[in-house]
């Protein structure tokens, strides 16, 4: 029964949310440069046009109004057009995601997988060297700025080191046959492997540089929590009762550090969104993030603008399914 | 010689404020079979004792001098290893809060099961049933149904039932019982210190009970022994120290729980 | 109560003091570097000043860029307007948030819930693409690009306020000055605001390092300070290609200032917070 109260408040503080962003997101278009009339009716023109063009395009109508047309539109997928590639945005955005997500869901795997295996390793021993250089590492991650560290691992990597290939997008070649979209999957599903050898050095990099600053704060929380769970009282009583530390670690700290440390995984999520876009960039890589930034070059602001209310969007679908997993996970809150 | 020996423990612990002296020669006997209520106020090095005895002294501490013997085998010289078969199979601990010493993410009746299985390597299964079987014991209702709960399912007074049938589910010779009964409802209190009578009793272990309470140490205990600033100041049989203190500090613990339960009272314990 | 977590005393004292110390040193040496610097350095908008990509040497310490502007003078400058828009933002971000959040908290009902939705929403964009879609919106002025950032920031404070403050709602002191007949504005200015200082101090810092990132990544993908202007994420961005054929000398220096003067902030928050904290 609560957990069902529970399940509607949650659900429903994500439509608030949800319409929260898209408030905010329309009076931003609202509010753009480059009226919109003075695009469709001509630069030179009289009244007369200009209040067609307004008509038209329902801007005399109350504001109100408007909104309910604004969300209309998002729910069909009328994104508007870009004006640097007179496509629908939507269409744009269709092809350029699955180059996104998987940079960004391999880049989070990364991130989790080191953060968490440095987080705890410092927690359980505190005063070792591994723990002050994981502090070291941990302040720097948090302090660089994604886009500037991916420039550098190119020019350590690539330009000076040469083990790295050129920072040309997704792949050097032709890519694999597509199902998915993802290149690493479609070169394992239609068994060509020199695509996805291909695919794998193109991500190196940028995937490093997104799991180094993504997974920097995580690490520091992770080994906050984890130092937390440590010093409770059940890991005391469990040592007491001679379970062995590894086990104790193991089996009885990391869950319950691993509780609070998804909902830190879920905000990062955010964070990596913002970062996709400049590392991207870096890499031109033919993603979401890079089309938003060559739309900005082209001030084009169309599709940026659908980048950002989708972005915000997905970050709440996130963040509101880690708090589902919480609540099916954790026995406290199931009664 | 068998039971539990300290002679002469003294330990210090560093601080940013320098080295502190926080036992400075502790002596305490525990016979087999025998139950030791170990008094003073907080800060007197109670805990500090009993942490010593499970081998789990803080970082910081130092041990400059002394032997902690169980069975006639120095626990302050045990490696590692020794000491994780030591602890849980011959000498196990309860705390206070006892919810909070249950992990709240597994089933009661597998952490009991999990202790059988380290320390006696027996199969998943009969581990179970062993936890089952040992939750009944300990006077739960619906054994089955509450080995499948988690701590947060449970009372106070239960969830230390259960902390209990951890502790003794590898029938150590030692059961420490750090504050066993603090913060639960006086009725509950009453009800547990008798469990952990009638347990330890029908296992022939014997019993070193920390509590700040008197009347508790008076109730169980064959034998007491009086803390206080990191020594302990008077030990013997219940009824002598309680009837005929020696040292001053435990006239005036005496006086103050007595004075505590029934200011009109006199003090007949002088 | 046992004994039984007796811990070693919490690092304090003179660890805890040079935690401090050394990042407000490097802070100190940041700021006044980008204060006093350009007085002694060529002018960071002179496309004269060196051969174009020409490397660090003695005449030009950090190297030349493709304008052949001195790299050198184009950072320390750019430290100015970098450590000049991130304070500002970062000022009003809290002059505006933490009264806000004290009052929302401190009225609790149809207000706190009202405002909390409106930071909440503010909240639920990744920061960086609220920051590009209002920085459009707005049109990429200086003035804007502050106002951009606070804006961004000012739901950090608001909700910093707001649970600093309502524990303290029923607080001894605060229902004795209610007894008293103080307006709710008294009371908060008074009491409540001077209990937060402290954690505001800490978050400050943090907004600061926080405000230096966004500025430099607009102005890295193009909406933020623009060329000529010096500022360490253009000159990164301006940099960018030249990192594959080897001319590291153009983003490599102003990424360096980035990174210290945020870790030096950042490390001013760690300790701060360490400092203020419970024993």
């Amino acid at each position: 029964m609560r957990m069902a109260s529970y399940l509607g408040r949650r659900l429903a503080y994500f439509v608030v949310s949800v319409l929260g962003v898209l408030v905010i997101t329309f009076v931003l278009t609202r509010t753009l440069p480059g009226n919109p009339v003075y695009l469709l009716a001509g630069p030179l023109t009289d009244q007369e046009k200009v209040d067609a063009a307004t008509r038209e395009l329902g801007l005399d109508r109350p504001l109100p109004a408007q909104f309910v047309t604004y969300v209309g539109d998002l729910v069909h997928g009328d994104l508007g057009t870009s004006l640097r590639t007179s496509q629908p945005v939507v269409d744009d955005l269709a092809s350029r995601w699955p180059a996104t997500a998987e940079l960004a869901i391999l880049a989070i795997l990364v991130a989790v997988t080191w953060a968490l295996v440095v987080g705890t390793l410092a927690a359980v021993f505190p005063r070792s060297v591994f723990a002050r250089v994981a502090d070291l590492v941990g302040s720097l991650g948090v302090s660089v700025p994604e886009f500037w560290l991916a420039t550098v691992v190119i020019l350590v990597f690539f330009t000076s080191l040469g083990i790295a290939p050129a920072p040309i997008g997704r792949i050097s070649g032709t890519p694999p046959g597509t199902v998915t979209g993802f290149y690493t999957v479609d070169a394992v599903l239609t068994a060509d492997w020199s695509a996805l050898r291909a695919s794998l050095a193109q991500l190196l990099l940028p995937v490093l540089t997104l799991a180094l600053t993504t997974g920097a704060p995580m690490m520091r929380t992770a080994r906050e929590f984890m130092t937390g769970v440590l010093g409770s009282p059940y890991i005391r009583a469990g040592r007491a009762l001679g379970i062995p530390p590894a086990r104790l670690v193991v089996r009885h700290a990391l869950p319950n550090a691993l509780l609070p440390v998804t909902t830190m995984v879920a905000t990062m999520f955010g964070y990596l969104l913002g970062g996709t876009v400049m590392v991207e960039f870096v890499f031109a890589w033919p993603g979401v993030g890079k089309y938003a930034v060559d739309s900005i070059t082209a001030s084009d602001y169309a599709p940026v603008m659908a980048v950002v209310v989708l972005s915000a969007i997905v970050y709440l679908l996130v963040y509101l399914v880690t708090d589902l997993v919480h609540l099916v996970v954790d026995p406290r809150s199931r009664i | 010689m068998s039971g539990l020996l300290i002679e002469d423990l003294r330990v210090t612990i560093g601080t940013a404020a320098g080295p502190v002296h926080a036992l400075r020669g502790v002596d305490l006997a525990i016979p087999p079979g025998t139950f030791l209520g170990l008094v003073g106020e907080s800060g007197s090095g109670k805990s500090l004792t009993a942490s010593a005895v499970l081998g789990m002294l803080p970082e910081a501490a130092t041990v400059d001098a002394g032997r902690v013997l169980l069975d006639g085998a120095d626990i302050l010289k045990a490696s590692r290893r020794e000491l994780r078969r030591i602890r849980g199979s011959q000498v196990a601990a309860i705390f206070q809060n006892p919810v909070a010493t249950l992990n709240p993410l597994i089933r009661v009746g597998d952490q009991i099961a999990e202790l059988i299985r380290i320390h006696r390597g027996a199969p998943r299964r009969r581990a179970a049933v062993e936890a089952v079987d040992l939750l009944a014991a300990m006077g739960i209702a619906e054994p089955r149904r509450r080995a499948r709960q988690y701590p947060h399912q449970y009372s106070g007074g239960m969830a230390q039932r259960a902390a209990l049938a951890r502790a003794l589910a590898c029938s150590p010779r030692l059961l420490i019982a750090d504050e066993p009964t603090t913060g639960l409802d006086a009725t509950v209190q009453a009800e547990v210190l008798a469990l952990i009578v009638d347990r330890v009793r029908a296992a022939g272990a014997s019993v070193l009970l920390i509590t700040h309470d008197l009347a508790a140490a008076a109730q169980v205990c064959e034998r007491v022994a009086v803390m206080h600033d990191g020594a302990v100041v008077e030990q013997g049989p219940t009824a002598q120290v309680l009837t005929a203190p020696r040292d001053p500090y435990t006239r005036s613990l005496i006086d103050s729980y007595v004075l505590a339960v029934d200011g009109d009272t006199p003090v007949e314990a002088r | 109560m046992t004994a039984l977590d007796v811990r070693p005393a919490a690092r304090r004292g003179p660890v805890a003091r040079w935690r401090i110390l050394v990042p407000a040193a490097g802070l100190a040496v940041i700021a006044l570097v980008s204060l006093v610097g350009p007085f002694f350095l060529v002018d960071p908008l002179d496309v004269g000043a060196g051969e174009p990509l020409s490397g660090p040497s003695g005449a030009h310490l950090f190297g030349v860029d493709q304008y052949g502007m001195d790299v050198l003078s184009r950072v320390v400058s750019a430290g100015r307007i970098d450590l000049l828009l991130a304070l500002s933002a970062s000022a009003i971000a809290l002059v505006a948030g933490i009264p806000l959040g004290a009052f929302a908290g401190y009225r609790g009902g149809a207000w706190d819930q009202g405002l909390l939705r409106v930071a909440e929403s503010f909240q639920a964009f990744p920061t960086m693409l609220l920051a590009m879609g209002v920085t459009l919106a707005l049109g990429p002025s200086l003035p804007n690009l502050v106002a951009v950032i606070a804006v961004v920031n000012i739901p950090l404070y608001m909700r910093l306020a707001r649970s600093a403050v309502i524990p303290l709602r029923e607080a001894d002191f605060v229902l004795a000055a209610r007894c008293a007949g103080r307006s709710t504005f008294q009371i908060v200015r008074q009491h409540i605001v001077p209990n937060i200082a402290q954690v505001a101090i800490a978050q400050f810092s943090v907004t600061c390092a926080w405000a230096i990132q966004v500025l430099a990544g607009l102005s890295f993908i193009g909406i933020g300070v623009r060329m000529p202007t010096a500022e360490w994420g253009s000159m990164i961005r301006q940099g960018t290609d030249h990192m594959v054929t080897g001319q590291w000398w153009l983003s490599v220096f102003p990424g360096l200032a980035i990174l210290l003067t945020v870790l030096a902030l950042n490390q001013i928050a760690a300790a701060a917070r360490r400092w203020g904290g419970p024993s």
